[in-house]
């Protein structure tokens, strides 16, 4: 570059490399300024060079996981959440496979099927389409989300854990969830213990005939004394 | 010879054959066939429900091994606020069995509207156990009254072709609430139906 600086002034220097061919880290180069005294016609100032390392695209999908000290490389984007799968990577469909496809820090949402539960993600690929379980945890790998296994089902309905009917689902439990049907929390208030269905917010939160049907579902079935 | 050693079912089978051969069995020497013994009926058996008594009572034959089951509270009641029941009905499972999806509310509950919530299942580890509740959601309770006092029907059909004598089915944990969810001590269950196959 070229330019005139006044007595006393000050200039901002920036450098293009073609950092393709750049490692990252600190180096020590010279600064040569042309300056018309004819003393010292040119200046030779020591500096520092400071490169920052290209944010790393390994599967080459054009989406780098970016941090704040890395370097965009020319075409590239930044947004990558796995840089070990070229087809996960912003933007792209989310599909029914478990794994978050568009990094937006969801798995499977939006897929197909009817959203039942609330926590977006389409009946087809939830593995717990009743129950809302935006985590899809899992434990034992059986496909069954681990609040939507009858285990878990039955506890929640085991709603009356007096007499004989601590060990099983029966009336009395049916007698507490029919006190609390129909009914819905306040805004910001903890669910009702019989919203079996866990959904947290908005017309979800109400016992209603979401919730029946799981407490059907496990209705007569013991549940280990919980 | 065979025939005789091997028994008197064979015996017959053997004659018949021989008659069918000979061209004969339409009149002199045919096979004589012992008429049918009487076919066993599925009966049904129970008496009237005392005021504040819930029973059993039979209800309809459905077919030649089903009936369906009321149960019922003898009218009219003490309570002016029953809003639900809780019971098991106990039977043997060798001899008869719950149709599934065959239970239905009766109308004792549904007065005054609103909804009712029932449920009626067998244990998966004990099919003569029907484990049934039966609730009216909110608080708002209900008097048993005359033609308004059945709480629920169900089927149950027999399991075997031979005959049993009258097994009567029991009511265990059974508990009347009121819309306040605390127990009705004065409506009580009682013993009172008998099936039998004979």
């Amino acid at each position: 570059m070229s330019g005139t600086l006044q007595p006393g002034g000050a200039i901002d220097l920036s450098v293009l490399f073609d950092s393709g061919d750049l490692f990252g880290g600190d180096s020590e180069t010279d600064i040569e300024i042309a300056s018309n005294d004819p003393i010292t016609p040119l200046l030779r100032v020591p500096a520092i060079l400071t490169v920052n390392p290209i944010c790393q695209d390994q599967d080459g999908d054009g989406y780098a996981v970016c941090t704040t000290s890395c370097a965009l490389a020319g075409g590239d984007h930044c947004g990558d959440c796995d840089d070990a799968n070229p087809a996960v990577h912003p933007f792209v469909a989310e599909t029914c496979n478990g794994l978050d496809d568009n990094c937006n820090g969801l798995i499977d949402e939006g897929t197909a099927g009817l959203d039942s539960d609330g926590d977006l993600l389409g009946g087809t690929c939830d593995n717990c389409p009743d129950v809302w379980n935006p985590d899809q945890q899992d434990s034992d790998g059986n496909g069954v989300g681990d609040v939507c296994e009858p285990e878990a089902i039955c506890a929640r309905s085991n709603l009356d854990t007096n007499d004989f009917s601590a060990a099983r689902v029966d009336g009395r439990d049916l007698a507490v969830f029919a006190r609390a049907f129909g009914t819905c929390p306040e805004p910001g208030a903890v669910p009702d213990l019989a919203n079996l269905d866990l959904q947290p917010i908005s017309f979800g939160a109400c016992v209603d005939l979401a919730d029946f049907h799981l407490f059907m579902s496990v209705f007569a079935r013991t549940c280990g004394g919980n | 010879m065979r025939c005789l050693l091997i028994g008197p079912a064979v015996l017959a089978c053997a004659a018949t054959l021989a008659c069918n051969s000979s061209g004969g069995g339409r009149g002199d020497g045919g096979v004589i066939t012992p008429p049918p013994g009487p076919i066993p009926v599925f009966q049904c058996s129970d008496s009237l429900a005392a005021p504040d008594t819930v029973v059993l009572q039979c209800g309809e034959r459905i077919s030649a091994s089903t009936w369906r089951i009321n149960v019922v509270i003898g009218v009219p009641t003490t309570s002016t606020d029953i809003n639900g029941f809780d019971f098991d009905v106990v039977f043997d499972p060798l001899l008869l069995a719950y149709v599934p999806g065959s239970a239905q509310p009766g109308v004792l509950l549904s007065q005054g509207g609103g909804t009712v919530l029932f449920a009626a299942a067998t244990s998966p580890g004990d099919p003569g156990r029907l484990v049934v509740g039966i609730h009216k959601a909110g608080a708002t309770g209900v008097q048993g009254t005359q033609y308004l006092d059945v709480i629920l029907a169900f089927q149950l059909r027999s399991q075997t072709a031979a005959s049993f004598p009258p097994q009567v089915l029991r009511l265990e944990n059974f508990r009347a609430s009121d819309s306040s969810d605390v127990t009705i001590q004065g409506i009580i269950a009682i013993d009172q139906l008998f099936l039998s196959l004979q």
